[in-house]
């Protein structure tokens, strides 16, 4: 008998996963760039989208969700529901994220203060949940090998840290008006530091993610979505050759073409593995085994 | 409930009569009968594999769904609140043995014909939005009836009885014939055991 692929959830799910993990990785990577004390800007940039994707990833799991005016009973299975879990980690995270990110508008020195450190703390544990969470609900489904996979959370995770931190990256150059190329190379200098280690994590747990072999539903699995996979890992190798060239060259106008076209891959790159993982959820046959 | 493959001759009897007792919308089977191949070359045989809710003891959709929807009764019976399903399919992903359908929209069974007086009546169950699935004819079991599948199997393939009494029909015909579960491997204790073809 033949594997039968989910057609449950599509697109919308995808993007779900996508923006929040987007929202979640922009948000780590704002909260450490506050913690160095330096370039508040960009970090006050994460930190605000970060709740903000996060919101804009819920609004498309509620497009998804087929009875959505329900949803108000989204917590009732917090003991054993993943979704429900996220649902509530998601909120909890919006509420925290905003109040953290909101005061650095008019408080100066409000990111790096003993009551925002907290604050902010509180909000990136909930954001490292968020990453996590991404794989957490898919890794529910047993009957789906690739799924069920003990690697998926992690993968979740990387590909949620380099999707936000490719975010900054994109959108890190459009400050040279306002702050000056020192200081936008400078702080692109730290993102592309984070993000050689973000790739090659993100690498390495896609790697051990592909090469498992627990059965051979898994294995097809994998197979029907090697073109998507081959090209987000090359648009990852890329991005990590483009940051480690623009780092070792260190002028101004190509660091800056190569952390927007990494960012751009990244972010790419990330959707595709999102997507292709939902779209390969094939069944395991049912077998009678007598 | 025991389903004998050895008597089950895939006439789709029980799919019918399962439509048939509970007006299940267009697309939508709570009942199904699977062509499967069982055996090794070249000792292969086609055989017909009747699927249903398993109604399992450790039920994975009850896990997965975020609303109290899904629930197991005292009677190991695992039934669907359509009033709590919000329709996040988890449920339906989570179902190793794909017994869970989503009824999206209203269709008819004669397009363009409007719906039938039977199917007015009996999608009056059938809301849409939310997640579907067989209940083992729970209105019937009330009644003191056996579920629509059992009653209308012209091979009597199926039998319908209490799984916890050690000298019923059913815990018998499991002990004595070897009777089965599907994906024993994903520990979910399904209720519904299979005799060998």
């Amino acid at each position: 008998m033949a594997s039968e692929r989910q057609t449950s959830w599509g697109g919308l799910v995808a993007l779900d996963m996508f923006l929040g993990g987007i929202g979640a990785g922009a948000f780590t990577v704002g909260f450490i760039l506050a913690l160095l004390g330096e370039m508040k800007w960009l970090a006050v940039t994460g930190i605000a989208l970060g709740p903000v994707l996060v919101i804009l990833g819920l609004l498309c799991l509620f497009l998804e969700v087929k009875s959505p005016w329900r949803s108000y009973r989204l917590f009732s299975g917090l003991s054993t529901s993943w979704l429900s879990r996220g649902g509530l980690i998601q909120i909890l995270f919006i509420i925290l994220g905003l109040g953290y990110a909101l005061p650095s508008f008019w408080l100066s020195g409000w990111l790096d203060s003993g009551a925002g450190i907290a604050l902010g703390s509180e909000a990136l544990v909930l954001a490292l949940a968020i990453a996590v969470y991404h794989g957490m609900i898919l890794s529910e489904a047993r009957a789906i090998p690739l799924w069920s996979s003990s690697v998926l959370p992690v993968l979740s995770f990387f590909t949620a840290l380099c999707t936000g931190l490719g975010l900054l990256l994109l959108i890190s150059p459009a400050y040279v008006g306002l702050y000056g190329s020192t200081e936008v190379v400078d702080a692109m200098g730290i993102l592309g530091i984070l993000g050689i280690g973000f790739i090659i994590a993100e690498l390495i747990t896609l790697s051990s993610f592909i090469s498992l072999r627990p059965s051979a539903t898994y294995v097809a699995s994998i197979r029907s979505i090697r073109t998507p996979l081959i090209a987000a890992v090359i648009g990852f190798m890329l991005a990590l050759f483009l940051l480690s060239l623009g780092l070792g060259i260190g002028e101004v106008t190509p660091f800056m073409w190569t952390s927007q076209v990494s960012g751009a891959l990244l972010l790419a790159g990330g959707f595709i593995i999102r997507y292709s993982i939902l779209r390969a959820g094939y069944y395991a046959p049912l077998q009678i085994l007598i | 409930m025991v389903i004998d493959l050895k008597k089950c001759i895939g006439c789709y009897g029980c799919h019918i009569a399962c439509k048939s007792e509970n007006c299940t919308p267009p697309g939508i089977l709570w009942s199904r009968v699977l062509q499967y191949e069982w055996g090794k070359y070249p000792s292969i045989r086609r055989i017909s594999l009747p699927v249903l809710c398993m109604h399992c003891a450790d039920p994975p959709c009850e896990k997965v769904c975020p609303t109290g929807a899904t629930a197991r009764r005292p009677d190991g019976i695992v039934t669907l609140d359509s009033m709590k399903c919000i329709g996040c399919m988890s449920c339906v992903i989570a179902c190793p043995y794909r017994a869970r359908s989503l009824h999206a929209k209203e269709a008819e069974y004669f397009p363009g014909q409007g719906l039938t007086p039977y199917e007015m009546v009996g999608y009056q169950k059938h809301p849409t939005g939310v997640v579907e699935k067989c209940d083992f004819c729970l209105s019937r079991l009330e009644q003191g009836l056996e579920p629509a599948c059992v009653v209308g199997c012209m091979a009597k393939a199926r039998y319908f009885g209490d799984l916890d009494d050690h000298y019923s029909e059913v815990s018998q015909l499991i002990r004595n014939r070897g009777g089965f579960q599907i994906y024993p491997e994903l520990g979910t204790d399904p209720s519904v055991y299979y005799l060998p073809p």
